[in-house]
């Protein structure tokens, strides 16, 4: 692979970035919405929870939930 | 004897930096091994000398060392003493002192030459090392030095299953990886091992999940809007490690350590997604009270 390559690489890695991230938090919103009484299930015993998504087992907590709550518009 | 003196002196200023500086950056990175005619070899060998010889060269001169060892004409009778007899006898008491300055003057060049190779290697492993802060540089002559100075040295291997390309911020790799068996294992990306000339040995997966392919095939023609999240059994233990050899594809993908911290940008009069959890906080703190 040499420069030009890596670079096209490095180009489309970011692109995709972006839609990654919107699929996944879609994805863990999705699971919450459906299985909203078992996630907070989890959250009622272990302060955490499980979510199972496409990108793999994402686990959130407390913190988490609050942050996303109460943090502005990310970039 | 000038042949045994010429195959020196390109060991010590070309090869010599060339293996020096590959030893150094083996401690940060797997390199790749290049498959190189010789002569490649040594165009490589050259282009990685010429800055740092021609730097080391200024720098002897600036410092007035490489005049203070010797003289351009201490060079010219070396190299004639060994190529000619009849010269050597007529100037043997002239070539000795001559032969003096000549090894003075190369010490002076070949201790700056190394040093700065050492340092500019040193400089890259640093460089390597931060690559994510690095790349994230908007300066688009900063990433081109990176992607073309930096990037071809390393296996591309260790390009992608290191932390390299992530994105600067709390980001992590996963993978899907699908193996000759047709089996298809998900995690995250925690190591991997290279074999010498670069290429893929193994990769290390944390939370490693196999999906049940059959078991989904079946289910969905029963119902076809069934969920594929559904059907990943976790395997337990902590590390999974897939050899090389066993894997067709690699799926890899770059997220968010914590992935609800990104919030799209909502478009004006959508209340957006927070409203699930925000209902989920206010039954835990229900249940709380």
């Amino acid at each position: 692979m040499n420069g030009w390559e890596l670079e096209r690489l490095l180009t489309f890695i970011e692109e995709n970035i972006a839609a990654n991230e919107v699929r996944l938090r879609a994805e863990i919103i999705r699971f919450i919405q459906r299985h909203e009484d078992a996630v907070l299930d989890q959250f009622r015993a272990h302060q955490s929870a499980v979510i199972p998504t496409s990108f793999g087992e994402i686990v959130l907590d407390l913190a988490d939930l609050r942050a996303a709550v109460a943090s502005p518009v990310a970039a | 004897m000038l042949a045994l003196l010429v195959s020196l002196l390109i060991a010590l200023y070309l090869l010599g930096p060339d293996l020096i500086s590959r030893w150094i950056l083996a401690f940060v990175v797997p390199r790749k091994t290049l498959v190189q005619s010789r002569g490649e070899e040594i165009t490589r060998a050259i282009l990685w000398a010429a800055i740092p010889l021609a730097a080391a060269i200024a720098w002897a001169i600036a410092a007035g060392s490489l005049r203070h060892a010797g003289q351009l004409s201490d060079i010219q009778t070396v190299f004639s003493g060994l190529y000619s007899d009849r010269y050597f006898e007529a100037n043997q008491a002239a070539f000795f002192v001559s032969v003096h300055n000549f090894f003075w003057m190369n010490l002076c060049l070949l201790w700056r030459l190394y040093a700065l190779v050492i340092l500019i290697a040193i400089l890259f492993n640093g460089i390597i090392r931060r690559y994510r802060i690095w790349s994230s540089s908007r300066s688009r002559w900063v990433r081109h030095f990176l992607t073309f100075i930096i990037l071809p040295r390393i296996s591309e291997w260790h390009v992608l299953l290191s932390e390299m390309l992530l994105p600067a911020g709390p980001f992590v790799l996963t993978a899907d990886v699908l193996t000759r068996n047709n089996t298809l294992y998900q995690g995250l990306v925690k190591d991997k091992m290279l074999n010498p000339d670069g290429s893929l040995h193994a990769v290390t997966l944390a939370n490693p999940r196999r999906f049940l392919r059959d078991e989904f095939h079946t289910a969905q023609s029963a119902n076809p809007e069934i969920d594929s999240a559904d059907f990943w059994k976790s395997i337990p233990g902590n590390l999974f490690v897939i050899l090389g050899s066993d894997i067709v594809n690699l799926n890899l993908k770059y997220i968010r350590r914590k992935p609800l911290s990104y919030r799209p940008v909502a478009e004006p009069g959508d209340p957006g997604d927070t409203e699930v959890l925000v209902r989920l906080l206010e039954r835990l703190r229900h249940d709380a009270s």
